[in-house]
Formats: structure tokens, sequence, C-alpha cells
């Protein structure tokens, strides 16, 4: 009886370690972008890119990586266009600044010429 | 006061019909899309099961100071047939080609290389795309030209082409 409920016990953990596992790779593939399908992530992508790089990242959770080391090998590999959501840098604060700016200065120009 | 005012207009109309043209013609622009991420940087040092011989083998022992080429390639997939009469053509030209074989069945690589030629030094095996995903690569065929400082130079996704075949030899 002790046998089969330590046996018992020991088969939930591994399920238990099983489900982690699956939710955090299922969490980290949907951050990513299937590089070779139009707007899908590689978690809903059944490409043969996408399927490789699932089973990488199972493989690299499995291995006790963190996320961002994960992250940041793919993007070392594939670029930033990998991420959903790319970090912050100078071009993407230079795409989100100059339209601001022009509306501004568009702004500015319109109070002179009505000053004049 | 005038002639300012209609230069003005000029200059509105000038620069809007630039950017009209500029979208218009970028309507026509051919989108080969050929990520460069991996281009300039160092290429990882592959080990992997051999194809051809019962051994493991890495990259930087099959290759030394000399402009060689990774090619990842299947027998299941026919943009690789196209490409197959090119990589014979730059071995012939004396370039070593190192291939990645990507999720294949080793009896049929076999059969494909001795029905079309084995233009390959050496051959790793590729069964899970690990290999392939530290090249930086998108799929099938995919072709890396590297210098003799292991640095990636060029790269081509799909199959190669003369362009390429001239570039290689240009460098060799």
């Amino acid at each position: 009886m002790r046998n089969f409920l330590l046996l018992l016990f020991l088969l939930m953990q591994t399920t238990s370690l099983a489900d982690d596992v699956m939710t955090r790779s299922n969490q980290i593939t949907k951050n990513l972008r299937c590089l070779v399908c139009d707007g899908q992530s590689v978690y809903e992508s059944n490409s043969n890119f996408a399927n490789d790089i699932k089973k990488y990242v199972k493989k690299e959770v499995l291995k006790k990586k963190t996320d961002d080391e994960i992250y940041d090998f793919l993007k070392k590999k594939y670029g930033e266009s990998i991420m959903f959501n790319p970090s912050v840098s100078f071009k993407s604060i230079a795409l989100w600044l100059v339209p601001i700016l022009f509306f501004f200065l568009g702004i500015y120009f319109l109070f002179r010429r009505i000053r004049a | 006061m005038f002639l300012k005012k209609e230069f003005r207009i000029l200059y509105l109309i000038l620069f809007l019909t630039a950017i009209f043209l500029l979208f218009y013609f970028s309507l026509f622009d051919k989108k080969d899309f050929q990520s460069r991420t991996m281009i300039g940087k160092e290429i990882p040092n592959l080990k992997a099961q051999s194809l051809l011989k019962n051994e493991i083998v890495s990259l930087k022992n099959i290759v030394n100071d000399e402009v060689f080429i990774v090619n990842i390639f299947a027998s299941w997939c026919a943009p690789c047939k196209i490409e197959h009469p090119f990589l014979v053509k730059l071995n012939q030209d004396k370039i070593k080609i190192i291939g990645i074989n990507y999720k294949d069945n080793r009896k049929n690589a076999k059969k494909f290389l001795k029905n079309y030629k084995n233009p390959y030094h050496e051959i790793l095996i590729d069964s899970d795309g690990e290999l392939s995903i530290n090249l930086g690569a998108f799929g099938v065929p995919e072709t890396f030209l590297v210098d003799k400082n292991f640095i990636i130079i060029d790269k081509k996704i799909g199959p190669i082409d003369d362009q390429f075949v001239k570039k290689a030899t240009s460098l060799k």
C-alpha cells in the first residue's frame, strides 16, 4: 500500500512538472513571431519553422533556462523581428517620437501664423 | 511676397509628388525577404553526427583557413533538387561545401546524393532542426557563404543561383 501511494505521488509530481514545462513553453512561444507565416505566433503555427522553435523552447525550459535567456538567444539568431513586443531601442523611440514632434511643430507654425 | 507664396506652393506640390512617387514605385518593388541578422557574425561551431561516417564531427575541425559554404538540404525538399547543379558546380570549382541534412531519413538522404551526385565535403545530421536554429535559418534550402575567419558574409534563403556561385568563386 505504501509503495502504491509513493508511486502515485511520484506520478502526480511528474505530471505536474510536465504541465509546468508545457505552460511555460506555450507562454514563451505565444510571444514569438512565426517568421515564415502571416501574422501568426510560433504557438499558433504548424509550419516547420514554428515546430522547430517550439521543440527548441521546450528543450531549453527543461534545461531550466530563464525566459530572457531563451528570448536573447533567438533574438541573436533571428533579430528583434522574432519578438511580438520588440524591446525599446533608439529606432523604436524615434518611430514614436517623430510624428509627435511633427504634430507640435505644426501647432507651433499654426499659432505663429494666427498671431501674425 | 507674391513670388514667395508661389514658391511655397511649388515646394509643397514637389514634396507631395515626391512622396506619391516614392509610395507608387515601392508598390512594384520585388519583395525578396532575406534576413541579414546572421551576416557579419561568426558561424557557430556546429557539432553533430556525420551522415556518411559513423562519427561526431564539428564544423571548425572540417574547414580551416578557406572560404566555404554551409548548405541546408533535405531529400524531400523539391527546391533542393533545383539548386543541386549549382552546388555541384561550386564543388568542381574547389569550394568546400558542408551540408546540413535537415529532418531527413538517412536512407533517403543517401539515395538523393547517389542520384544527384554528392557535392558535400561533409554532411551533418540535423534531426530536430536545432542546428538550423543555431544558424538562424528559416527552412530548406538555405545557404551560407563563410569566409576564412568563420564570418558569415552572405546567405541565400531558397535555391542558390548563378549570382551566388559567381560571388562564392570570386572570393576563393
